[in-house]
């Protein structure tokens, strides 16, 4: 191998700059250098802590006033983090959560409560869009 | 056995190669899902797997904090014994009287387990003021005698000739060792590497005597802690396993022609 050209010194042997680029020593750590990189961008740029829904009655009307919970779960216990109240069309949103394991209730006096729906996000505080509603069951 | 069949050696290898990855098949599967391991009858394929066990481990635990821990300790682990070992092997090869005591010595040593002298070690850490400390974490694992062996099998390899060249051109014993040896020990030294990283990696009776708090545990200690959740924590936990061994294993798989290389020359010298 030339030192000056980095022309292989024998016939068939790659270039050293070549060996080197192409060596799993180098590879592997850039790859996975890049990806981390790659997914910390994008959790920069997802994660506001914006979680929104809606609320319906049990027969798909919007339940305006619902008061929406959201709780922080750990392994352990839950903890309220923040609640809200749904508008006209029954959408609710947060931009308080700083959890990647939320859960969301919803109640409406005289009407009912919802189920309380667990949440698992891909990292903390992601943005989320709920598509299923948190429907009131009466008489919960 | 020239031009015997291959195919029923294969198969049997297959068996039992399968044999021996159902127990990582069965920690990923566990992983993915979360369900009881002691479930009857057990499901071979996993049910709707998903990720996010491994979000809880990295969240609700500081794993960040236990594997950045862990790769220090490691590291240092790693560069002691590539330097040291290369250093004694070294000597190990010139001759010098009682070389062989020191040899049956070193060999003698092989045979304590470390739960026997791990009073005077943790005695001696504390008295160089160590505790609780990166270095003391990998203080035992700086040296290790099989890896001394492991280089000077390989400095045996070395023709006498070149080093002897190498030396009527001016070198000193320092540089013969890293210009000469060292570049025609790469199997050996992946074989340090690799051995020091998994023993470092993995250990767990030594940091838990020698670390004082928290934040300087490294991840086997953090999986002993992780057990203490009195939650169901069975993904999650297996999830943790998984993240704890996929550095050893990826080094492993990167390494893994020198380092069956660096285990077996000198095997067949002579």
């Amino acid at each position: 191998m030339s030192a000056m050209t980095g022309e292989p010194e024998t016939e068939g042997e790659a270039p050293r700059w070549r060996r080197i680029l192409l060596s799993r020593w180098l590879l592997v750590p850039t790859v996975l250098g890049i990806a981390i990189l790659a997914w910390n961008i994008h959790v920069g740029r997802n994660s506001d802590g914006l979680v929104s829904g809606r609320v319906t009655r049990s027969d798909g009307a919007a339940a305006a006033g619902a008061t929406v919970v959201l709780l922080e779960r750990s392994f352990i216990n839950q903890v309220e983090r923040g609640r809200t109240v749904a508008d006209a069309q029954g959408r609710f949103r947060f931009d308080i959560n700083r959890s990647h394991l939320i859960q969301l209730e919803a109640q409406l006096d005289g009407v009912g409560r919802s189920e309380r729906r667990t949440i698992r996000l891909w990292y903390r505080a992601q943005n989320h869009a709920e598509t299923a509603p948190l429907v009131l069951a009466p008489g919960s | 056995m020239r031009g015997a069949n291959p195919w029923p050696r294969h198969a049997l290898l297959v068996v039992v190669s399968i044999a021996m990855l159902v127990p990582f098949y069965w920690v990923i599967k566990t992983a993915l899902t979360g369900e009881n391991i002691y479930a009857y009858p057990p499901a071979l394929l996993p049910r709707d797997p998903h990720l996010f066990n491994f979000v809880d481990v990295w969240y609700l635990i500081p794993f960040a904090a236990y594997f950045f821990n862990s790769v220090v300790v490691s590291a240092l682990a790693i560069a002691g014994n590539v330097v040291f070992n290369a250093l004694a092997a070294y000597a190990l090869t010139k001759g010098f009287p009682g070389r062989q005591a020191v040899v049956l010595v070193l060999l003698s040593c092989m045979l304590i387990p470390f739960q026997a002298t791990i009073i005077p070690a943790y005695l001696i850490t504390a008295q160089m003021g160590l505790l609780n400390s990166y270095l003391g974490l990998a203080f035992p694992l700086l040296s290790t005698i099989v890896c001394i062996f492991v280089f000077k099998a390989s400095f045996e390899a070395v023709p006498r000739s070149l080093i002897d060249a190498a030396r009527i051109d001016g070198l000193s014993e320092a540089r013969i060792i890293l210009r000469v040896l060292m570049p025609l020990s790469k199997p050996a030294i992946a074989t340090n590497v690799i051995l020091a990283f998994i023993w470092s990696w993995n250990n767990f009776l030594w940091p838990l005597i020698v670390t004082r708090d928290a934040a300087m545990q490294t991840l086997p200690l953090g999986l002993a802690r992780f057990l203490s959740y009195i939650e169901d924590t069975t993904g999650a936990l297996y999830a943790f396993v998984i993240m704890v061994l996929a550095p050893g294993i990826v080094l492993f798989l990167m390494a893994q022609k020198e380092f069956i290389r660096g285990l077996t020359s000198g095997a067949t010298k002579g």
